[in-house]
C-alpha cells in the first residue's frame, strides 16, 4: 500500500517536472518573440524638446510638445471622463490632453504636459493628506488652506482666499499665494471631501492663458466619487 | 564529473517556477530595451527613475574603485557611509570583474535576488508543510507569488475597465512584492534566510551545547547587524518577533535557549543604536530621511483586507492546522507577519526617519499563501464528500481573481512616465561628452541644468560631483534650480555667474540637446572656455 502510494507520488513528480520544464521553455520563447515583436514594431523616441544642437550642420529632428488650439477644446463636446489611479476623483478632459499619473503615487495625482516644467513638478489635481503637513489641521480644512504656504520655502503668504462651489456642488476654498519673489501665483482650488476629516483635493490651475476656458469647464466637472 | 549532484525532480519544478517569476520581474527592461532607438542607449529603468540614478549610480561608484557609498548630488557633502546603499558599491566590484555596465548589473541584480527569494520562501513553505504533498507546497508557492488584491469594476470612458483596491507602497500585486529594487530584495532574502536559519536553531535549541548556542547566536546577530545597514525596517520587524517568541518561551526554554537570544539581542542592539547615529551624522541620509517622513499613510483597515485580496478568503480556515503545530518556524513567521502590521500601524517609522509603510512586509502573502492551503485541506476534512467541490472551484476562482490587478500593473509600468520618462534613452552622443569630463581627472564638480534632471543621470558615467542633483540629496535644491535656470539663460551678471562657479568648486557645464535651453548666453559668458562639442552635447572649462 505504502509502495504503491510512492510511486503514484514519483509519477505525479514526473509529469509535474515535465510540465514545468515546458511552461519555461514556451515562456522563454514567449519572451523572445515579444522581444523580437517590440524591436520590429517599433523603436522608442529620443526626446529633444529643443531640437537644438550643437554642430551648427543639421538639425536635430525634435520632438516638440504639441501646440494646442484650446478655444477649439473648450467648446468641443469630444470630452472624457477620466477616474484617478484610486478612484478617488474624476472629472471631464479633452481628447487632445492625455492625463499623466502617476502609478503608485501616494497622493493619487495627475496632471497634463501641458507646460514648460516637469510634470512631476507641475500636478493639476491631488488628494493632500493634511496630518502629513499638521496633524493640527486634521478636519480644519480651512485653517489648512490659509496656512498652506507656510510648508513650502518658497511661497510667503496670502493675497487672497474665497469660499467657492463647483457647478458640480463641491464645496471649498479659491486661494493665490504670494510666492517668494513676491510675485501672485495662480488659482489653487481646494475642495472638502466627505467624511475625510485628514484629506483634501487640491486643483491647481496649471493652463496658460489661452486655456483659461478649458480649465474653468475641467474644474467644474471635477467630482468626488463615493 | 557531475557525480553527487542530482537535482530532486521537486527542486527541477521549483527552479522553473523561480526562473520564469525572476524574468517577469524584469521583462518590461527587456521590452524597453528591444525599442532602443539607434544612436541612442538604453539606461535599463526599472522603477522610479530618480531612485534608479541614484543606486546605478551607487555600481558606478564601486566600479571606480569607492569603498564606500558618497553624495555625488552635493558638492559641499564629503561624507562616506556603509548605510541603505553601500551594497550597490559591492555589485560594482562585481561589474567590474566581469567588465558589464553598471545598468546590466542592475538588471541581472534584480532578477537574480528574486529568483533566490523564491526558492527561499519554498524551502520554508517545505518547511512549515512538512507532512504535505509536494503539490500542496507547489500550490502555497504559487498563491504567495501570484496574489492579488480586490478590484472594482469600472464603466467610465476612458479608464481602464477594473480600479484595484490598492494604498502607496502596499505589497498588492506580484510586481509590488518583487519590487524591482535590489536592496528591497536583498531585505526579503535576509528575512527569508533568518526566518530559515532562527527557526531551525530554535528547533534544536535542547539538543545543542552551550558552545554551538553562543557560535550560532554570534553570527546569527552579524547576518542582523548587516541586514540593519540597508534594511533596517526589516530588521526591526524580525527583532520584535524574535523578542516575542522569547518571552512566550521563557519558562520552557533551557538555559542555551535563553543565552541564544540574549546574546543576538546583546549584539544587534547596540549595534542598532551606533548605526542610528553614524545615520545622523551623514547628510544624504538625513535629507533622504526628511523626505520620506513626510509620507505617512495609515489606511482603514477595510481599505487593508480589500488590498490584500482574495487570498485572504481561505486562511480562517488554515488557522486551526497552522496553530495546532507551531513549530519555531510557524511561530516565527507568524510573529514576524503580526510585527510587521503592528509596527506599520504605529507612528514609529516617523521618528526612525521614515514613512511607516517601510514597515509593510511582502512575506505576510507568504503566510497568507500556506493558510489559504491548510484552510483548503481542513475544508476537505470538515466535508469529505462536498469538501472538493468547495476547494478546487473555489481556487481557481481566486487564482483567475489575482490575475486582472497583476495585468494592470504590469501594463502600468510598461507606459509609467516615471519608468519610461524621457532620459530612458540617451544619445551616444551625450554619453560621449560625459565620458570627455570623465576622462580630465580633477575633483571639480560639473555644473547641469535643471531640465530632464541632467545632473541625476551623470554621475553614473562621470567620476564627479554635480552642483544641481535630485530633491532630497542636493541641499536648497529649489534654491538652486533657479540659480541655476539663470546662470543658463544669461541672466545674471558674469561676475556673479563666475563667483558661484568658484564658490561652489564646479570646473565643468554642460549642456545637451535634450535640455532645450541655448548655448548663445553661455558663449557670452568670458570665463568659460569650450573643450568639447558634437552634435548633441557641449562641454565648457572654467578658465583658471
Amino acid at each position: 500500500m505504502q509502495d504503491a502510494k510512492t510511486t503514484k507520488e514519483a509519477e505525479d513528480k514526473g509529469s509535474l517536472t515535465a510540465l514545468s520544464i515546458v511552461v519555461l521553455i514556451v515562456f522563454l520563447l514567449l519572451v523572445g518573440g515579444i522581444y523580437w515583436w517590440v524591436s520590429k514594431k517599433g523603436k522608442g523616441e529620443t526626446v529633444f524638446p529643443a531640437g537644438l544642437n550643437y554642430t551648427g550642420e543639421e538639425t536635430t529632428p525634435q520632438a516638440q510638445r504639441p501646440s494646442y488650439d484650446y478655444a477649439k477644446m473648450a467648446e468641443s463636446a469630444d470630452w472624457v471622463d477620466f477616474v484617478s489611479a484610486q478612484g478617488q476623483y474624476k472629472y471631464k478632459h479633452p481628447t487632445e490632453l492625455y492625463p499623466l499619473v502617476f502609478p503608485g503615487d501616494v497622493n493619487d495625482a495627475v496632471t497634463f504636459d501641458i507646460a514648460a516644467v516637469p510634470a512631476q513638478l507641475n500636478l493639476m489635481v491631488l488628494v493632500e493628506t493634511i496630518s502629513n503637513y499638521d496633524p493640527k489641521y486634521r478636519g480644519n480644512q480651512e485653517g489648512f488652506v490659509r496656512n498652506y504656504h507656510t510648508f513650502f520655502d518658497g511661497l510667503k503668504g496670502v493675497s487672497e482666499i474665497e469660499e467657492f462651489t463647483t457647478d458640480q456642488g463641491l464645496e471649498g476654498w479659491r486661494v493665490k499665494y504670494i510666492t517668494g519673489d513676491d510675485s501672485v501665483g495662480t488659482n489653487n482650488y481646494f475642495f472638502e471631501i466627505p467624511g475625510e476629516s485628514n484629506k483634501i483635493l487640491h486643483v491647481n490651475n496649471i493652463f496658460p492663458a489661452e486655456g483659461q476656458a478649458v480649465f474653468t469647464r475641467l474644474l467644474n466637472s471635477v467630482e468626488i466619487v463615493e | 564529473m557531475f557525480r553527487g549532484i542530482k537535482l530532486r525532480q521537486s527542486q527541477i519544478v521549483i527552479f522553473c517556477t523561480s526562473f520564469i517569476a525572476g524574468l517577469l520581474s524584469i521583462l518590461h527592461l527587456v521590452i524597453g530595451y528591444a525599442k532602443t532607438p539607434a544612436d541612442s542607449i538604453y539606461l535599463w529603468i526599472p522603477h522610479y527613475y530618480l531612485d534608479y540614478f541614484v543606486f546605478v549610480g551607487g555600481i558606478a561608484q564601486g566600479m571606480r574603485g569607492n569603498w564606500f557609498f558618497e553624495n555625488p548630488y552635493s558638492v559641499k557633502d564629503s561624507s562616506k557611509t556603509i548605510m541603505a546603499w553601500w551594497q550597490y558599491i559591492f555589485y560594482g566590484k562585481f561589474a567590474s570583474f566581469f567588465h558589464l555596465s553598471p545598468m546590466i548589473v542592475y538588471a541581472v541584480t534584480i532578477f537574480l535576488l528574486s529568483f533566490i527569494s523564491i526558492w527561499l520562501m519554498y524551502f520554508i513553505i517545505r518547511r512549515i508543510l512538512s507532512d504535505s504533498h509536494f503539490l500542496i507546497q507547489l500550490a502555497a508557492l504559487i498563491f504567495s507569488l501570484s496574489a492579488g488584491p480586490f478590484f472594482k469594476l469600472s464603466n467610465v470612458k476612458g479608464s481602464f475597465p477594473i480600479i484595484p483596491f490598492n494604498f502607496w507602497q502596499s505589497p498588492a500585486t506580484f510586481f509590488d512584492r518583487f519590487d524591482p529594487i535590489p536592496h528591497h530584495l536583498l531585505g526579503m532574502v535576509f528575512s527569508l534566510v533568518l526566518i530559515l536559519l532562527v527557526g531551525k536553531t530554535l528547533d534544536k535549541i535542547e539538543d545543542i551545547s552551550l558552545g554551538q548556542a553562543l557560535l550560532t547566536a554570534v553570527l546569527q546577530a552579524f547576518i542582523i547587524i548587516f541586514m540593519l545597514t540597508f534594511s533596517p525596517f526589516q530588521a526591526l520587524i524580525f527583532l520584535i518577533a524574535l523578542i516575542v517568541i522569547g518571552l512566550l518561551h521563557i519558562f520552557r526554554l533551557k538555559f542555551q535557549g535563553l543565552l541564544y537570544i540574549f546574546i543576538i539581542l546583546f549584539l544587534v542592539v547596540p549595534a542598532a543604536v551606533l548605526l542610528k547615529m553614524h545615520h545622523q551624522q551623514i547628510p544624504m541620509l538625513l535629507l533622504s530621511s526628511r523626505a520620506d517622513q513626510g509620507y505617512q499613510l495609515h489606511p482603514s483597515l477595510k481599505d487593508i483586507l480589500l488590498t490584500t485580496g482574495p487570498i485572504l478568503v481561505f486562511v480562517p480556515f488554515g488557522l486551526w492546522l497552522y496553530f495546532k503545530k507551531l513549530s519555531p518556524t510557524r511561530w516565527l513567521l507568524f510573529l514576524f507577519v503580526v510585527s510587521s502590521y503592528f509596527l506599520f500601524s504605529t507612528n514609529l517609522a516617523y521618528y526612525l526617519g521614515s514613512h511607516n509603510l517601510r514597515f509593510l512586509t511582502p512575506l505576510s502573502y507568504l503566510f497568507f499563501g500556506v493558510l489559504s492551503l491548510l484552510g483548503m485541506i481542513q475544508i476537505g476534512r470538515l466535508l469529505p464528500k462536498m469538501g472538493k467541490w468547495i476547494v478546487f472551484p473555489g481556487a481557481i476562482i481566486i487564482l483567475l481573481l489575482f490575475l486582472p490587478a497583476n495585468i494592470l500593473t504590469f501594463y502600468v509600468r510598461l507606459i509609467d512616465k516615471n519608468i519610461f520618462t524621457e532620459t530612458v534613452y540617451l544619445k551616444k552622443n551625450i554619453v560621449e561628452g560625459f565620458q570627455f569630463i570623465d576622462s580630465v581627472k580633477d575633483n571639480k564638480a560639473v555644473l547641469t541644468t535643471p531640465s530632464v534632471f541632467m545632473g541625476a543621470i551623470l554621475p553614473i558615467f562621470v567620476d564627479k560631483k554635480v552642483y544641481l542633483g535630485r530633491h532630497s540629496f542636493t541641499p536648497d535644491y529649489e534654491e538652486r534650480q533657479t540659480t541655476v535656470s539663470h546662470f543658463y539663460n544669461g541672466w545674471i551678471k558674469a561676475q556673479e555667474a563666475e563667483a558661484i562657479l568658484n564658490r561652489n568648486n564646479i570646473g565643468y557645464i554642460i549642456l545637451t540637446s535634450m535640455e532645450g535651453f541655448k548655448i548663445d548666453p553661455l558663449l557670452r559668458y568670458p570665463f568659460l572656455q569650450e573643450v568639447y562639442r558634437n552634435k548633441d552635447v557641449i562641454v565648457f572649462r572654467v578658465k583658471k
